[in-house]
């Protein structure tokens, strides 16, 4: 084996306190330091850098941590919605399966692509994922980011903003105030806020809400609305994006924002 | 212990028997006994180890409890081939990320922990060697990018590939930010060895 540099014994000193510095390593780097004063001293000292901060910080000591406020602060958490699939999964989606009934079966007047047939209910929040089948009344928890079923609602329901990968590449965040329907290359937002990164998307993507429809591929773009949703402003970060509205079609490119009215054509009645 | 008192009575098992990934299963499938043992169990170590990340005690504090709401929020997704500690620890790390980047998004800055550091830590009659607290002072100076896989290298012998892990890069980023990290802190303490021995 070939002796070692200055730079690569540096580099063996640091393996060897990643505990990651095999047998012949370890010869090859005791061989240089015994010729290099320089890397004799690095590693004495690496070596003292390296069990001072251990002891450093093992010998840190803070104030008993209180089990009773975590508990608690779970506790709440548990009363969330996002975790009746694990606590109640039939009740839950009764409930969840009816309210899905009321939202979604007034569709999207004159709008094909998201529209449900035999709606599955994805809640999901933070990290999880429940998709609620009607049919068999049970939830089944996954994870975000994986591929959703077609023809799904989603819910923000509080707290972290959730991300939803589509087969085709597309990525929508909601944050907690969203409710949408899932298509195959369509999201259908019924209120609340959204950001479409469509990057990496080859086919056209479509966002349908009741203030127009907007669609692009190789595009990022928000959807703001606010509270009642009597307005909502579209911005486009990047590529260019398709609006349409009553019919007439414009496209907006990056910088881009407008404000826009509820359109009677993409009126939505929850 | 109500937890394990509530884990017997709910399974007629003692929870101190079982292993992390058992009571992590328990209390996915609604045993809220399981989890309080869990958090029984790893509690102190969390909180030391937001505390290395974050530099104060109630942020510490905070940042301890968030993790355990997230644990508890998606056990679904805890594979329990993986050990238990180093998926928490994991959940840690980006609680402590998340709450650095909004304190340096309020601040606008490159938030430096320095002073957040200089609350006592060291109990009188435990204090470790001058330089053992130089050291944990001189982590307190480096970048987030470096403090943070130093922290959960060597407050829970953590392998490399937990710290890539927990912070989400590669093992070989991970190996860089230790190598560049224990640098700047010999560095430091270095310079500081020699302004004291011109002193004395
Ligand atoms: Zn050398």
């Amino acid at each position: 084996m070939p002796e070692l540099d200055c730079e690569q014994a540096r580099r063996l000193i640091h393996l060897r306190l990643d505990r990651e510095l095999g047998e012949d390593e370890a010869r090859l780097l005791e061989e240089h330091i015994e010729q290099c004063e320089d890397c004799a001293r690095l590693r004495e000292e690496l070596d003292s850098v390296d069990a001072a901060l251990r002891a450093g910080l093992r010998a840190v000591r803070l104030p008993e941590p209180s089990v009773d406020a975590v508990r608690q602060r779970v506790r709440r958490a548990r009363t969330g919605r996002v975790v009746w699939a694990t606590w109640m999964p039939a009740a839950a989606a009764f409930l969840l399966v009816g309210l899905a009934l009321l939202l979604g079966l007034p569709g999207m007047n004159g709008h094909e692509s998201a529209h449900l047939a035999a709606p599955a209910v994805v809640v999901a929040g933070g990290d999880a994922l429940h998709v609620f089948e009607p049919d068999q009344k049970t939830a089944q928890s996954g994870r975000i980011g994986t591929e959703l079923q077609e023809r799904a609602v989603a819910w923000g329901l509080g707290g972290d903003p959730v991300a939803l990968d589509f087969a085709g590449g597309a990525h929508v965040e909601l944050n907690d105030e969203a409710v949408v329907r899932i298509g195959r290359d369509a999201i259908d937002l019924f209120k609340g806020d959204l950001r479409a990164d469509l990057t990496d998307t080859r086919d056209a993507f479509t966002v349908v809400t009741p203030w127009g429809e907007f669609s692009g591929a190789g595009v990022v773009f928000t959807v703001y609305s606010n509270n009642d949703g009597s307005s909502s402003r579209l911005t486009v970060l990047s590529g260019e994006v398709k609006l349409d509205r009553q019919g007439t079609v414009r496209t907006l490119s990056a910088g881009e924002t407008v404000k826009l009215q509820p359109d009677p054509q993409h009126a939505i009645t929850l | 212990m109500a937890g394990f008192d509530a884990l017997r009575s709910a399974t007629g098992q003692d929870g101190a028997k079982l292993a992390d990934r058992h009571l992590a299963a328990l209390a996915c499938g609604g045993n809220a006994g399981a989890f309080d043992v869990l958090v029984e169990r790893h509690l102190s170590s969390i909180q030391r180890l937001c505390w290395s990340m974050l530099g104060n005690r109630s942020d510490a504090e905070d940042a301890a409890q968030e993790t355990f709401v997230r644990a508890y929020r998606c056990l679904n997704r805890y594979d329990t081939e993986r050990t238990f500690g180093p998926w928490l620890r994991g959940i840690a790390a980006k609680v402590c990320l998340q709450m650095l980047r909004k304190r340096g998004r309020s601040s606008g800055r490159e938030v430096s922990l320095e002073d957040s550091y200089r609350e006592p830590a060291f109990p009188e009659e435990e204090e470790p060697s001058p330089l053992a607290m130089e050291a944990v002072r001189a982590l307190a100076k480096l970048k987030d990018t470096y403090r943070l896989p130093l922290a959960l290298f060597y407050l829970e012998e953590a392998s490399v590939a937990e710290v890539a892990d927990a912070l989400g890069i590669s093992q070989g980023a991970a190996r860089v930010r230790l190598h560049r990290g224990r640098e700047q802190l010999r560095e430091i303490l270095m310079a500081e060895r020699e302004t004291n021995d011109a002193r004395t």
